[in-house]
């Protein structure tokens, strides 16, 4: 289990994050979202210790990530927005890579690998973004981590990739894994999370799991929206709105429109 | 899992850097050694000295093995890119170790068999004595080679390596300190270090009275008296690999550290 207590981050004078208290249980996938620049990039260097925390503490299995022992770092595996890979093939670096990681599975990468149609004899650097990406995940996926940080995965995904990507996610996640995805393309993600946090400058908006969520809000499209609802967008299917869920009926979250409503309450 | 070092981990990484790495820097060898080339096809147009073309070799072979930390390891501490590196499930003190020993002992090796080797071509393709090299460095390859640099001091083999490794961590430590231009950054630090300790050693002699210094001139004169000039030579060579040593302990501790701590 990841524990986030009072962490506080702050480049120079620009302070990103500001006392926040959190914590990421096992066998559940997050949606980190939030607009550009709040700091979920800084939160997944700060989970990996690829950066110092300067106020607060972030405790992952009894072990502190700027330590970056070993040990912690066989468990966790990051994924960044913007993966360049080195000037190697797929399956040297795959090679070289997973003989950290004791749980690898080369035989799940290979399928991954072909799922997504790519050669694992190519160079990263002969490769498109959107192939770069499909190989990294591939890989991360196979390496059978206990905590998974993925910073936009579907960024630069052709359709066909990025349901073949929730659809290897799924499969991939078990009780012991905690998966972590940062994006800003929520309708990728949509169904696959089971916990949503919405961050802001310095401040987290919303902590909550689906089902919580789904209790505590109703999410409906219709032509006419409803007299209590909470928030109101014009949608192509009508007027979608979120309004406090008094039935305890269940509907789809449009993760969307929440995020737009718990931005507009700010 | 121990925490701090472990032999199986520690190989992995080395035969890893080794692999990944390597090859990469192998491709400059291939411009390195096409330099050598370049070289030999001037010795044949300009009727160059033998000598001469033995002097570039040297100084490829001398800046090919300081550099390339700069080349091997750049991505370590960059912001986009280096994360890859910090999060190698290997303990610091097994990365530092896997650095150092690709800086002192691989690239030295892998250069010498480069620079053999296109010197050997260069000999099968023309028999008027390029092979010097061949035989001139086979015997002794780290005499040979920075004879260039020391030759005025006829330094024994020992105090030269200590020397070149000492600049090796040196760089090593540079290259983990910059995080962009690095080579020229390094190069303007000595410049300031040597223009500050000048300016200060100036300032220093000119505050210090006279017959100090003609005190400190008439005791080093009684100690040249008294002792036979290798006893003066192995003073000076145990002082300098102590400095070297000194040099390398703080470039090594400084490696870590930034290995340990930079920030992404």
């Amino acid at each position: 289990m990841i524990e986030v207590k009072n962490l506080s981050f702050s480049y120079s004078k620009d302070k990103v994050l500001d006392d926040i208290s959190t914590t990421f249980e096992q066998g559940r996938i997050y949606g980190l979202l939030g607009a550009n620049g709040v700091g979920k990039s800084t939160m997944f260097k700060l989970l990996c210790g690829l950066l110092t925390t300067k106020q607060g503490t972030i405790d992952i299995d009894g072990c502190s990530p700027a330590g970056r022992k070993p040990s912690f770092l066989s468990k966790i595996y990051y994924v960044p927005e913007d993966f360049e890979g080195p000037d190697m093939t797929i399956r040297n670096y795959a090679a070289g890579v997973s003989q950290f990681y004791p749980n690898y599975d080369s035989i799940l990468f290979a399928r991954l690998l072909s799922e997504f149609e790519i050669d694992a004899d190519r160079k990263f650097t002969s490769l498109s973004l959107g192939q770069r990406k499909r190989a990294i995940l591939a890989l991360a996926l196979s390496l059978k981590t206990d905590y998974l940080f993925l910073d936009e995965p579907t960024n630069g995904l052709d359709i066909p990739s990025k349901a073949e990507f929730r659809k290897m996610v799924a499969a991939a996640m078990d009780d012991n894994r905690t998966i972590i995805i940062s994006t800003h393309q929520v309708r990728d993600v949509e169904n696959l999370l089971d916990h949503i946090m919405i961050l802001d400058k310095q401040a987290v908006l919303l902590d909550k799991s689906v089902s919580e969520i789904q209790s505590e809000y109703l999410f409906d499209i219709s032509v006419n929206a409803p007299a209590d609802a909470l928030y109101v967008e014009p949608g192509l299917g009508g007027c979608c709105s979120i309004s406090k869920n008094n039935t305890g009926e269940e509907s789809r979250i449009n993760i969307e429109l929440l995020f737009n409503y718990i931005n507009s309450k700010k | 899992m121990n925490d701090i070092f472990d032999f199986g981990r520690f190989g992995k990484l080395f035969v890893y850097e080794c692999r990944n790495y390597l090859p990469r820097y192998m491709k400059g060898l291939v411009v390195f050694s096409s330099v050598l080339f370049a070289a030999w096809m001037l010795t044949i147009a300009l009727d160059f000295p033998l000598r001469d073309r033995t002097d570039i070799i040297s100084v490829l072979y001398t800046l090919a093995i300081f550099l390339s930390p700069y080349f091997i390891y750049k991505d370590m501490n960059n912001r986009k890119r280096g994360y890859s590196y910090a999060m190698i499930p290997a303990s610091t003190l097994e990365k530092l170790l896997s650095m150092t020993l690709v800086s002192i002992f691989v690239v030295p090796l892998a250069v010498y068999v480069s620079l053999t080797l296109a010197d050997a071509v260069l000999y099968a393709l023309s028999s008027i004595g390029i092979g010097e090299f061949l035989q001139f460095y086979f015997y002794n390859p780290f005499e040979s080679s920075f004879e260039f640099v020391f030759h005025e001091y006829d330094a024994p083999v020992g105090s030269i390596a200590i020397a070149s490794v000492s600049s090796i961590t040196v760089a090593m430590m540079f290259n983990s300190i910059f995080r962009k231009n690095k080579i020229i950054k390094t190069v303007l630090f000595n410049m300031a270090l040597g223009f500050l300790s000048t300016f200060v050693m100036i300032i220093f002699v000119q505050c210090t009275d006279q017959e100090f210094w003609m005190e400190i001139g008439n005791s080093i004169e009684r100690f040249f008296n008294a002792h036979t000039p290798d006893e003066v030579m192995a003073l000076y060579n145990c002082l300098t690999t102590l400095y070297y040593m000194a040099i390398i302990a703080v470039a090594l501790v400084i490696t870590y550290f930034r290995i340990k701590k930079v920030n992404y």
